[in-house]
């Protein structure tokens, strides 16, 4: 995937939160990390300890350039994504989507516009909105492949924690 | 339940807006560490090492 001349090379620099980073043709150092998040679910399911935030930032970006469209990090991002999931064994990443610039539902609409361009038959995303307290949406998406011997669990148990918290 | 996590132990979230903030603010602090893991010597010969690959 990194010799793909349409995507950034990147380096795994590995971590507690299992880092990446990568550079863009403008010179902006990007990093991703997967940090776990195992209280997500409760500790005492087995797939706890498989869930994973995926979270992007730029590292630097020395000449202050403008954060442009560019197609590359997209693909770069996809790379990443497939590579943490041939490095850890079944994970469960779950995508939060920032609402503190107002942004968030952009955020979500290009978290999966980029999940449907570099899909692969053998992934899922389940997609949800909650809601903070002056109602503004935040919506939260989850990734795991169909094969994950917890799928249906995971499921049902993402669900009712999001219905759980919309109830109160 | 999701247990939040503040300073001293961990609690569970009590509804949607408990949960929401906590994700938020963790989300947030990651963002944070971002920024701050460019003083990481470790990450600073990451990028050394891509300016050099760039330049060569």
């Amino acid at each position: 995937m990194q010799d793909n001349q349409l995507v950034y090379e990147f380096q795994y620099a590995g971590g507690h939160s299992h880092t990446y980073i990568f550079k863009t043709d403008f010179e902006i150092f990007y990093e991703i990390k997967f940090k776990e998040f195992d209280y997500f679910f409760s500790e005492t399911k087995s797939y706890a300890k498989y869930t994973y935030e995926f979270v992007i930032g730029v590292l630097w970006n020395p000449n202050k350039k403008p954060l442009t469209f560019d197609s590359k990090i997209s693909a770069t991002i996809a790379a990443i994504v497939f590579d943490f999931f041939n490095k850890i064994e079944e994970p469960i990443i779950l995508y939060i989507c920032d609402s503190g610039d107002g942004r968030q539902m952009s955020r979500s609409r290009k978290f999966s516009s980029w999940f449907n361009e570099f899909q692969r038959p053998e992934f899922t995303k389940l997609d949800f909105v909650l809601h903070d307290k002056h109602n503004i949406q935040v919506p939260i998406s989850m990734i795991l492949k169909l094969s994950n011997p917890y799928f249906e669990e995971v499921i049902i148990d993402f669900k009712k924690i999001i219905s759980e918290y919309h109830q109160k | 339940m999701v247990n939040v996590i503040n300073s001293k132990k961990e609690q569970p979230a009590k509804n949607q807006v408990d949960l929401v903030e906590y994700l938020l603010e963790r989300k947030r602090s990651t963002l944070k560490e971002i920024k701050e893991d460019f003083n990481r010597p470790e990450i600073q010969e990451i990028i050394k090492k891509m300016q050099l690959k760039d330049a060569r």
